[in-house]
């Protein structure tokens, strides 16, 4: 290559140096009038110019994702059981202390919805595994709609249920010792859900079932949030 | 920060008009479990969002995301207002996420690392495919591609290009300067580039990036 | 990993710009086929926050009066590492945070255990969760205590401050706690000994709970199960406000009650039982399901 030859190489070199030091400012919005006169000059400059253009415009652009609604509802039932959140008054303690100071108008109806609870509920199923997930099984969605119109607390049935499924998945992968624990305690809240129930059917002004019925709930979103929580290693 | 293209706020629970974060911010400070799901809610999305641009992975995402509102909740009453919410949140985002791909035994978190290829003139090479990054950039390579950068730099690439913080919030989040996020900003697009580029060349090649780079040169 | 290796790390570790708050060294080990033991101390303030994350094994936490944590955890498989954190970089730390985990997914079992001594400050706050395994907490006053445990044993002795503890399956026994009180399980038993609380609180579904000693004037002790039995052993001397309520159970008393004005709902189908003892300086509340509730005078 003759000498002109190589000092135009050195000049288109320098240029491109020049173009890789003010690239950033320029992606960056500052005002660079030198790059983009670059790029229209050197074909290799302006691909590049290009494919950085092209991926940040990607970047930028791609999707904000949501996330499962598991995760809200682990979250909820790991603050509540640390005591973070302050529980509220619940719809269904609402009622119940509603009815407790009326006593004469409890309403026919909330006799019926209790019928029609306990029947999903008291459904047949006596195996180990069926009765340690208890009555939140799909299919359940009516007996959640007819729980909250009794005034219990929806998010914790939503969230009970969630936890479930979620536990469900992970249930399998549980050393033998942990299995049996969390089958037995889940169980035992099952039992306690199933006859509280019961009882409410048979007596629903009884204060005291209906709190036991309560923290058989929150005690069953709790022993799932203990397993959920567990479950990373 | 730039608003984000489909970012928009959302309502709170039980239809109720959404308090200023101020107010949130304070009742959840006392408990209020409300609170709590209406700043859950008002955030879920980007934190979710930036976990899963750093991991590349929705399961561990999740996980993340979790752990981070839950360290948020439980320091919220430590809050005290002296940076903005979002930042303080994202911030202790990226540190549960760079601790998490820390423990994984990724390559070291620095946002001091030398890298010294960026100040070699960037080679231009191309033979055939001496043209621009065909057509419209897949999500899901590009997922990849950003899931492959050294946790660094996918850090601030993430928070800037993606979430649309801008450079001082960044700084202030990843406890740098603003100087040492632009110059991380710019490596990290490097580095994409030729993530993208190699996948384009190799399409049947199943994203296996390793967090290094595999320098072309 | 030896102590002074160790502590090299540590000072390779802050040279290092990290831009992170936490140091973060695990104290993993080569691979050898024997039990490993590690032993690893922090110079702390006079009031840390500890944490104990284990996924199987026997847990010891004593309070000492130094303002030292000490942390000897002995692994079974190399496969299994016990990390430390701790904040801040530099300087007597305050938090400290300890947590087994798992190398190799394959490991499971008796493989995962890791068994650890950990020695704080008698002022630390101090949060302890083991999965699978005993847990032994002693001598410890500071703000808050809180022991985990899914089907494991928790004992906690001379415990002063906020002691919060639960199992799954595992029974419970509270000595000599003197701060506030709450202990929870669901199936495990819980036995309360020489309670100097104000405020205690159990709840056990199917387990027993048993409260033996005096009753603090001026506390409040709240005490449920759903079917498990409440069994309460106190001097005949003790001065309480009682009530005792069950569903289905019974009440079986054999304390000279004066008895009270019923204030329990009419409505409840309770068997209720309120009175009370001596000059009725503490509120004993306490219910159960379907179990029965005895008060018995300790002789």
């Amino acid at each position: 290559m003759s000498d002109q030859g190589h000092e135009r190489l050195d000049d288109a070199r320098a240029a491109c140096r020049q173009f890789d030091l003010d690239l950033p400012a320029y992606l960056e919005g500052e005002d660079r009038p030198a790059v983009p006169a670059h790029a229209r000059e050197c074909v290799y400059c302006a691909v590049l110019l290009a494919d950085l253009e092209q991926a940040t415009f990607a970047s930028h652009h791609l999707p904000i994702e949501e996330p499962p609604a598991r995760v809200w509802a682990n979250i909820r039932a790991r603050l509540a059981s640390e005591g973070v959140i302050r529980e509220q008054v619940s719809g269904w303690r609402r009622w119940l202390q509603h009815q407790i100071l009326q006593p004469a108008s409890a309403p026919a109806g909330a006799l019926a919805c209790l019928t029609i609870l306990s029947i999903f509920l008291l459904g047949p199923g006596d195996s180990g595994l069926k009765r340690a997930s208890g009555w939140l099984s799909p299919g359940a969605a009516p007996a959640i709609a007819t729980a909250s119109v009794l005034g219990m607390d929806k998010d914790l049935l939503q969230t009970l249920r969630q936890m479930e499924e979620s536990y469900q998945a992970l249930e399998a992968t549980l050393d033998p010792d942990l299995k049996a624990a969390y089958r037995q305690s889940l169980g035992t809240l099952d039992d306690c859900i199933r006859e509280c129930l019961t009882h409410c059917q048979r007596q629903p002004t009884d204060a005291l079932a209906h709190e036991y019925l309560l923290n058989a709930y929150r005690s069953k979103a709790q022993v799932l949030a203990s397993a959920l929580q567990f479950d990373r290693r | 920060m730039r608003p984000k293209q489909g970012h928009l706020s959302h309502n709170t629970t039980a239809g109720k008009k959404a308090a200023p974060e101020t107010q949130l911010i304070a009742r959840a400070q006392q408990g209020d479990e409300e609170a709590f799901a209406a700043l859950h809610e008002a955030h879920k999305r980007r934190v979710y969002s930036l976990c899963l641009r750093m991991t590349g992975d929705t399961a561990e995402a999740e996980d993340l995301s979790q752990e981070a509102f839950l360290q948020l909740f439980r320091k919220i009453s430590t809050f005290r207002g002296e940076s903005a919410f979002t930042t303080w949140l994202h911030r202790l985002v990226v540190n549960v996420v760079l601790m998490h791909l820390r423990k994984k035994g990724l390559q070291k978190i620095s946002l001091d690392e030398v890298d010294t290829s960026q100040e070699e003139p960037v080679k231009r090479d191309y033979g055939e495919d001496d043209r621009r990054l065909i057509g419209s950039i897949d999500r899901i390579i590009l997922g990849r591609a950003i899931a492959a950068l050294p946790p660094g730099y996918r850090a601030v690439f993430v928070l800037h290009d993606v979430e649309g913080f801008e450079h001082n919030e960044i700084a202030q989040i990843m406890d740098c300067s603003i100087g040492n996020s632009k110059s991380q900003l710019h490596k990290a697009r490097m580095k994409l580039r030729e993530h993208l580029r190699r996948d384009q060349r190799n399409p049947r090649r199943e994203a296996s990036h390793s967090s290094g780079s595999e320098d072309e040169r | 990993m030896s102590f002074s290796n160790s502590m090299k790390k540590c000072k390779v570790a802050q040279t290092i710009p990290w831009g992170s708050l936490l140091l973060l060294f695990p104290l993993s080990l080569t691979a050898v086929a024997s039990p490993a033991r590690l032993d690893k101390t922090f110079e702390t303030t006079s009031s840390p926050e500890v944490t104990l994350t284990n996924l199987r094994g026997k847990l010891v936490v004593r309070g000492w009066d130094k303002q030292l944590v000490r942390a000897q955890c002995t692994t079974l498989s190399p496969r299994v590492e016990v990390d430390a954190e701790t904040l801040p970089r530099s300087g007597p730390v305050e938090r400290v945070q300890l947590a087994a985990h798992l190398l190799d997914p394959l490991v499971t079992g008796e493989d995962e255990t890791v068994d650890c001594i950990l020695e704080v400050p008698r002022d630390a706050s101090v949060e302890i969760r083991n999965r699978q395994g005993s847990v032994r907490i002693e001598l410890v006053r500071g703000q808050h205590t809180r022991v985990e445990s899914t089907n494991g044993t928790i004992s906690a002795t001379d415990i002063s401050g906020h002691l919060f503890a639960r199992t799954l399956g595992g029974d419970i026994e509270i000595v000599r706690a003197s701060g506030r009180v709450e202990a929870f399980s669901i199936t495990g038993a819980i036995r309360f000994i020489d309670a100097t609380s104000k405020d205690l609180r159990g709840n056990s579904n199917s387990g027993k709970i048993v409260f033996q000693g005096d009753f603090i004037p001026g506390a409040e002790y709240v005490l449920s199960t759903y079917s498990g039995d409440i069994e309460i052993l106190c001097p005949p001397a003790s001065s309480f406000q009682l009530t005792a309520k069950t569903v289905k159970g019974k009440v079986d008393n054999e304390f000279s009650l004066t008895p009270r004005r019923r204030d329990v709902s009419p409505l409840s189908s309770a068997h209720s039982l309120v009175g009370t003892s001596n000059a009725g300086n503490a509120m004993v509340e306490l219910s159960s399901f379907s179990g029965t509730i005895r008060l018995r005078p300790q002789r």
